[in-house]
Order: structure tokens, then C-alpha cells, then sequence
């Protein structure tokens, strides 16, 4: 997030009712996708009880780079089904990498939701993304003990 | 007024699903389906937060009204002098976001980019922003687009955009001082003294009653005092015309090498054709300023122009006429007619003398009209051209122009540049010549 200034500062052209105070912008936005989904990757791998090697995690991060510049593409989508597989491909053990690429999951899905609309140059009110996000927090706060506790009883 | 463009048939601001709708119903039919047939329970719980906040999304979205944008734009606007334009934006029920796109030379403008995201928590919103009118001229202003989206971006519509807008930036309208214009010798109105006796306001003297004159003229002091009938004897008033005609043709930039480009006129600061309309608008404004009668006319395009008038009006229709010149090659004038510059008239020649095309007009001018005045507008100094050809070439035609406008000093016509005071000075001495003579 940055504070903008733009309806007060004289070099800039009047601005009224829109876009000033506090404002998120498409970078913050596409800052976020990417590093939640190179970690998204990552969690899923540790979680696999992977080794991560130096060369898989520059793949991952070549992919969250990917998934952050074009979030209107299958590339999200396609981070969230490798991130299933990769899963898949562990012991299937319960532990808290489950919960935490569980809510990464969910925070890659919002995050290039957002992105999608909002384009890289735009400045975004806060109340104009106050719905998703309080959404999103409330969904976490609702699954995640449940998450929790449903790992630690499966355990 | 700009409005939204039905450019996307019927389906117009319909809402349609995103790619994160595409995705949620991907990963989730993958997950539920790997979870199933391998029998991994941990690959269900993995989705679990995923699958509730898209349903909790998909459950609150309201897909009901289609937006609507219009920007109302001032239709004139003057140079340099920001003026205000208003975006409204309707039909904003149910949905979370609206992505406007702005256009260019209105609102934010870099480094903040041309998008304004906003809250859609009013079902219209109106936005006021203000317009860079920049130079003179016609600006035309990119449409503006919009789009909105609901569900965590899981539904949008397309992106609905206006028609474009043009704002007409007139000149400025600045007056300096010029030396009062010879008065026509036809006309018995105006703000200039004449020496010829008539019905006018300028005392000449007072003279006895002669058969003839009118009874309201009598004057009546001095005609008790005297004990004979005395009239008023008054100089008739009389005004004067002063003709601009531009030299379309040419919009030569200080880089020589790119005068044989087309011109465009989209940036005239610095060309010969920005200099020329803003000479034609400081004595505009000048002389209306005085009581004088202005008019305009265009060398290369008989129909463009203006009668001569006076007034704040005639000066609002001159710029207005300024405002929406734009270069046009082909020389189509051959002839003035006593419309467009009056017998008389002073006549102001705005042109670069590049080409031996302009002779024959100013020669008309020169006979008919007692005072022309040739500015020459060719911006200075000059960037020579730095291959050998070109440049053999462009002194060439420069060399021309010199004598050129050699040949018109020599008729008995006022060359100078574009310099108001200059040329007030060489009016004045030309006038004093010309009473001493």
C-alpha cells in the first residue's frame, strides 16, 4: 500500500472523488500474487517432503514471476493444480505445511482475482477492495482452526 | 458530451465469468477428483478454505445492473488555462469495483498511470477531473473505458468505452500596444478622427449658419453672444479595417531537413504556422481592443475565414477560426473580393515567403490597399541541414526568400519578423513619412 497525495499536490491535475488517501495499486497487487504464489510452491513441496533444491525453487520463482505479470491467464490456475499434484506426489502425511498451503492456496486464488481486474498502472481505493479482503479474512479465520484441528486429529 | 459507445452489440456491459471463475471450478473439480479416486483426504482439506471463500463469494454477488460512463468535456478551452471535465459513472449496483480508464491529458496522467480503481459501494459515482487544454489547437481526447467486477473478481463485464472527445484550445488573447490603423477614407462611423468635414464628433471649428445645415448643430452660446446663427463645424469619424491573411501552406519547423514532411500540426510550438495564428491572435485582440474593424482570411483556402467585424465576439470567432487551423498544402486563392478585405483596409500578410506562390497575392494586395505589412513567421534560428545536397538546396531557397522579400520592401511594403513592438515602430515611422511627405 502507498499513500497518495495526488487531490493535494500542485504538480499533479485535480483529482476529485476518486482514488485519493490511501490506495493500493496494481504493483502492490501483483506483489503480493507472486510472492504468495512462490511460496504457495514452495509449501507444497516441504509439505510433500520434497527436498527443495536450489534449482526447483528458481523454476518456482521463474513460475510466481509468471503467475504475478499475467494474472489473467491459466497460469494461476495452473499454479494451484501443480501445487495439487505436487501433494499428491508426498506421503500424504498431516502437518502444518497442509494448513499453510491451504491458506496460500486460497490467498494465490484472491490475489489473481484482484490482479485480474485491476491493471499494473491503476491506483485502487481501499474501499474498492475492502469486500474481497474482508472476505478473504473472514474465510480464513473460519477454516483455518478448523484446518488445524482436523490435521491434528488426522495426525 | 461523450456517452457510452455501443460497440459490443447486444451483450454490452453484460457480466460474463473471469479466468478466476475458470479456475476456481478447475482446481476444485481436480482437487475433489485426485482426493477420490487415490483416496487422499489431505488433498480435500487443502481446498477447504479455497472452495468456502469462492462459495461465500459466488453466494453474495448480485449481477444486476450494466454500467453505464459518460464524460461531459468543455467544448472550448483556452491555452494553458485548465478547465474541468466530469466522468459519471452509472449503473454501479451489486458490483464491488469499478476499473476506469481515464483518458490522456485529463485525470492522474503518469506516473500514476490512466486507471483510477473505485469502491462501488454508490450506485452512480461522478468524478471531476482537469483537462490539460496544452497548446492551440483541436485536441482530441481518447475515450474513456470502464469496467466493473464483483465476487472477488469472479464475474466482470467488458470494458464499456465512450466516444472520443474533442476540446477546441483557442489561442491567447493577448493585446499589446499597437499604433492606431490609418482610417478608411469610406465610412462615417468609427473610433478614428478624420481631416474631412461632415456630421462627426471631432471639432473643427465654429462657422456661421449657411442653408443647409442641420438646426441641431446650432450653437447656441455662441450664437447669443455673437448675435448671429452659429454652427458646429465637425470632422466626420471614420474607421479602419485591418485584414489578417494567413499563409496556410507551410508549418516549417527550425530543422530544416524536415521540411519536406508533411506537416501535421498536432505541435505547433515553434513552427511557422503556431506563430503565424499567434501573431494573427495578439493583433486580433489588439486592434478589436481599439474600436478597429478585424477580419480574417486564409491564403490557401478561399471559404476558411472571417468578415471583418468588431467586438468580443468577432474576436471569439476569430480564434475560434485560429483554433481549428490545421496546414493545407495546395494554394486555391486567386482573388480578394471586397468582402473579405475591404478597400482600405490595412492588410497583414502572415507567411514564411518560402515560395514564389505568395508573389502574386501580395502583389493584388499591394495595388489595391494603400498599407500591407509582411511578417514573416519563419522560426529562427534555422538548423541547417548537415548533408551537402540538402544543404546547397536549403540555401537555395533561402537565398530566394531574401530577395524576395527585398523585392516587396522595395513596392513600398512593411517587412518585418514577428515582433509586436518592432513592427509597431516601423508603422509609426512609415506614418510620419508618410504625413511629412
Amino acid at each position: 500500500m502507498s499513500a497518495a497525495t495526488g487531490a493535494g499536490r500542485a504538480e499533479r491535475p485535480h483529482l476529485s472523488g476518486a482514488a485519493a488517501g490511501v490506495v493500493v495499486t496494481g504493483r502492490d497487487l501483483r506483489a503480493v500474487l507472486g510472492l504468495a504464489s512462490a511460496a504457495l510452491l514452495l509449501a507444497a513441496l516441504a509439505g510433500a517432503g520434497h527436498t527443495v533444491h536450489p534449482v526447483v525453487v528458481a523454476a518456482f520463482v521463474a513460475a510466481a514471476a509468471v503467475v504475478a505479470a499475467f494474472p489473467a491467464s491459466p497460469a494461476p490456475a495452473a499454479v494451484c493444480v501443480v501445487t495439487v499434484f505436487i501433494l499428491l506426489s508426498g506421503a500424504g502425511e498431516f502437518t502444518g505445511w497442509l494448513v499453510l498451503v491451504a491458506s496460500l492456496l486460497h490467498t494465490v486464488h484472491v490475489a489473481a482475482g484482484l490482479a485480474e481486474i485491476i491493471p499494473i498502472r491503476a491506483r485502487a481505493e481501499v474501499g474498492a477492495v475492502a469486500p474481497t479482503a474482508r472476505r478473504w479474512l473472514r474465510t480464513q479465520i473460519w477454516t483455518l482452526p478448523l484446518l488445524i484441528i482436523l490435521v491434528a486429529l488426522l495426525a | 458530451m461523450s456517452t457510452t459507445r455501443d460497440e459490443q452489440g447486444p451483450k454490452r456491459g453484460a457480466w460474463q465469468p473471469t479466468w478466476a471463475m475458470r479456475r476456481a471450478v478447475l482446481v476444485l473439480v481436480v482437487a475433489a477428483g485426485l482426493a477420490l479416486v487415490f483416496g487422499r483426504p489431505e488433498i480435500a482439506l487443502v481446498v477447504l478454505p479455497f472452495a468456502v471463500g469462492t462459495a461465500a463469494a459466488w453466494a453474495g454477488q448480485q449481477r444486476r445492473p450494466r454500467p453505464t460512463v459518460q464524460v461531459q468535456m468543455p467544448s472550448m478551452a483556452e491555452e494553458g488555462i485548465g478547465r474541468s471535465a466530469t466522468i459519471s459513472i452509472g449503473g454501479l449496483d451489486g458490483a464491488e469495483l469499478a476499473v476506469l480508464r481515464v483518458p490522456a491529458g485529463i485525470g492522474p496522467g503518469p506516473p500514476d498511470g490512466p486507471y483510477v480503481v473505485l469502491a462501488a459501494d454508490l450506485p452512480n459515482r461522478q468524478l471531476t477531473f482537469t483537462v490539460d487544454s496544452g497548446r492551440q489547437g483541436i485536441r482530441a481526447f481518447e475515450p474513456a473505458g470502464l469496467r466493473v467486477a464483483c465476487a472477488d473478481g469472479l464475474f466482470a463485464t467488458p470494458v464499456v468505452i465512450t466516444h472520443t472527445s474533442a476540446v477546441r484550445v483557442l489561442p491567447p488573447a493577448r493585446a499589446v500596444q499597437v499604433p492606431e490603423l490609418p482610417a478608411r477614407s469610406t465610412g462615417q462611423v468609427g473610433a478614428h478622427r478624420t481631416r474631412r468635414p461632415g456630421d462627426g464628433s471631432e471639432l473643427l471649428d465654429v462657422r456661421e449658419f449657411r442653408p443647409g445645415d442641420r438646426i441641431r448643430r446650432i450653437n447656441w452660446r455662441v450664437s447669443a453672444r455673437r448675435g448671429v446663427l452659429h454652427v458646429r463645424h465637425t470632422a466626420i469619424d471614420a474607421d479602419a479595417d485591418l485584414v489578417i491573411c494567413l499563409d496556410t501552406r507551410h508549418d516549417l519547423a527550425l530543422d530544416v531537413a524536415t521540411w519536406h514532411e508533411r506537416p501535421t500540426g498536432t505541435d505547433p510550438a515553434g513552427r511557422s504556422l503556431g506563430i503565424a495564428i499567434e501573431a494573427a491572435s495578439v493583433l486580433a485582440a489588439s486592434y478589436l481592443r481599439l474600436g478597429d474593424r478585424v477580419g480574417l482570411v486564409d491564403l490557401a483556402v478561399p471559404y476558411r475565414g472571417v468578415r471583418p467585424g468588431t467586438g468580443v465576439r468577432q474576436l471569439m470567432r476569430i480564434r475560434w477560426h485560429l483554433a481549428g487551423t490545421v496546414p493545407e498544402p495546395l494554394l486555391r486563392r486567386r482573388l480578394f473580393d471586397e468582402g473579405s478585405v475591404p478597400t482600405g483596409a490595412t492588410v497583414v500578410v502572415l507567411s514564411p515567403y518560402l515560395d514564389a506562390q505568395i508573389d502574386p497575392l501580395v502583389a493584388t494586395l499591394t495595388r489595391s490597399h494603400r498599407d500591407v505589412l509582411a511578417i514573416d513567421v519563419l522560426p529562427a534560428p534555422l538548423r541547417m541541414p548537415a548533408d551537402r545536397a540538402e544543404l546547397a538546396a536549403a540555401r537555395l531557397v533561402l537565398a530566394e526568400r531574401e530577395e524576395r522579400l527585398a523585392a516587396l520592401a522595395r513596392r513600398g511594403v512593411l517587412v518585418s519578423r514577428w515582433d509586436p513592438a518592432l513592427i509597431g515602430v516601423l508603422m509609426r515611422r512609415r506614418q510620419r513619412a508618410r504625413r511629412a511627405g
